[in-house]
């Protein structure tokens, strides 16, 4: 099925589109993202990917976060990278170094030990990212299409009207781009509790309909293994202040974001989007986690319901904020993008909002800022791991 | 607004909650709509604020309390049409880490679904 939408971005080498042109400064580690801020003070077109991993974590972690990191480095929406090692972190930057520039991006590495500390490898890292900056700069968008699109989806700082509004107008969303051969991404395992039945009968193959039970299974029992009710955990206070009372009824009105469409498959929290339609990213609801999750997928742009007021952003992909609540649209109008709280009001319908919601995301993908892109609110994201930090 | 009554809007037809859309004061008149467009009358028995749900009908203790024509969890007490449906009278069926392995707060057959 065709579809009318279109948007520009930048092609890459291998033939991805980009929404945005960034170079990617990526520290293997937590102890350098003092260095790659730096740089990005100090330069143009550049974010840091800065996250508290990367060291003192046992091997499957280690490896997620070198996954999650090569992964980054690879989104459509980076233009070149540098990769700032410490020289003694556990996880592995020259495979992050290696994957990415098996992408045909530009890519260099600067080791901390080895350059004479940590101003001198700000200054090394300012002159390559110049030089990286200048050459990306000059490329021009072309013309792309829903079938170049993964769109990346989300809801937080949750409320009853979430449900009931800008997660339907997220849904009708998701199901024109996958009816257009494009790829929607959805996560947020914790928020499948209660409702991961309904996903289910949504699975391509037997299989993934058992995976959609296992994934909830270990979020559930890694929860329960604290020993308490997870109930504050999940739903959070704000949640229920907003009128959500359990897991079931947040995760009853989170799924709605999915559409209605075929569910082709749960991927783990690092991995790449192998192909068209819908998918499930097993992840946690935790926004700075999530949004890393979406964009480690491919994920050119997300779009983030929220209906007591998430102000979240993310370093190298827009983030348009749809707000289910009126009175939260009318307090928070800097951060919130969309006013779907006309739903629920009565003065429009959900396909009207669709509508337009549609037309800002292709203008958001073609390079218009979103509320949360033009205050900078680009630096926070973290990688979820599994095991300790010992 | 329908009238001088608040509106509370109810999803399927088998639901047993609505969600308010104005703070509702006890004996505020409610107009509940369901998706179909179909509306029944209702009187608050609570103050409930914006966007919580009020009982649309009684439902007994250990039943299941139903919205999106799901399950939301269970009724801790038996809950009157016009009362505040929340924490106070719901319990999850999930996460329940306070509770040992394979005893439920309520009776409930959860595993049925799987």
């Amino acid at each position: 099925m065709s579809s009318n939408y279109t948007w520009y971005g930048y092609r890459r080498q291998n033939g991805q589109i980009g929404s945005r042109n960034i170079v990617a400064i990526i520290p293997a580690t937590v102890c350098v993202n003092e260095i790659a801020q730096a740089i990005v003070y100090n330069t143009q077109m550049s974010r840091a990917l800065q996250h508290h991993c990367g060291c003192c974590q046992l091997m499957p972690d280690l490896k997620l976060v070198t996954d999650t990191l090569a992964n980054l480095g690879c989104h459509p929406n980076v233009g070149a990278a540098l990769v700032i090692s410490l020289g003694c972190e556990g996880s592995n930057a020259d495979e992050i170094v290696a994957r990415i520039a098996a992408t045909g991006r530009p890519v260099e590495k600067i080791v901390m030990q080895e350059l004479g500390g940590t101003s001198a490898t700000i200054h090394a890292g300012i002159d390559i990212v110049q030089k990286m900056a200048i050459a990306i700069s000059s490329q021009q968008r072309v013309e792309a299409g829903l079938e170049d699109l993964i769109m990346g989806i989300k809801c937080g700082s949750s409320d009853t009207t979430s449900g009931l509004s800008s997660n339907m107008v997220i849904g009708q969303m998701s199901d024109r781009i996958v009816d257009a051969c494009g790829t929607v991404l959805f996560g947020e395992t914790t928020e499948f509790m209660g409702a991961e039945h309904i996903l289910a009968r949504r699975a391509r193959t037997p299989e993934v309909g058992r995976r959609i039970y296992e994934i909830v299974d270990v979020m559930e029992k890694r929860a329960m293994a604290v020993g308490v009710d997870m109930r504050n955990g999940q739903p959070t206070p704000g949640n229920i202040k907003g009128g959500l009372s359990t897991i079931e009824e947040k995760s009853l009105g989170a799924i709605n974001k999915s559409g209605s469409r075929i569910i082709e498959g749960v991927l783990d929290y690092p991995d790449l989007v192998p192909d068209k339609g819908l998918w499930i990213k097993d992840s946690p609801g935790f926004e700075p986690e999530i949004l890393t999750g979406l964009a480690a997928g491919g994920a050119q742009g997300i779009v983030f319901s929220t209906g007591r007021g998430a102000p979240q952003g993310f370093p190298i992909v827009p983030v348009l904020k749809i707000c289910g609540n009126p009175r939260t649209y009318s307090n928070l109008s800097h951060d919130m993008d969309v006013d779907a709280g006309q739903i629920i009001l009565g003065n429009k319908s959900i396909e009207q909002v669709t509508d337009e919601t549609m037309t800002i995301f292709m203008r958001v993908l073609s390079g218009e800022l979103t509320k949360s892109e033009a205050i900078n609110y680009n630096r926070t994201m973290d990688i979820h791991t599994h095991g300790p930090k010992i | 607004m329908n009238g001088d009554t608040i509106l509370a809007l109810k999803i399927m037809a088998c639901d047993s909650v609505a969600t308010v859309l104005e703070d509702v004061k006890p004996s505020d008149a409610i107009t509940v709509k369901d998706k179909a467009g179909n509306t029944s009358a209702l009187l608050s028995k609570d103050a409930i604020p914006f966007g919580h749900k009020i009982a649309t009908c009684q439902i007994k203790q250990g039943e299941e309390i139903l919205k999106y024509g799901e399950s939301l969890g269970v009724a801790t007490r038996t809950i009157e049409p016009g009362e505040h449906v929340h924490t106070q009278n719901i319990d999850s069926q999930y996460g329940c880490g306070d509770v040992n392995e394979g005893a439920s707060k309520v009776a409930h057959t959860r595993a049925s679904r799987y």
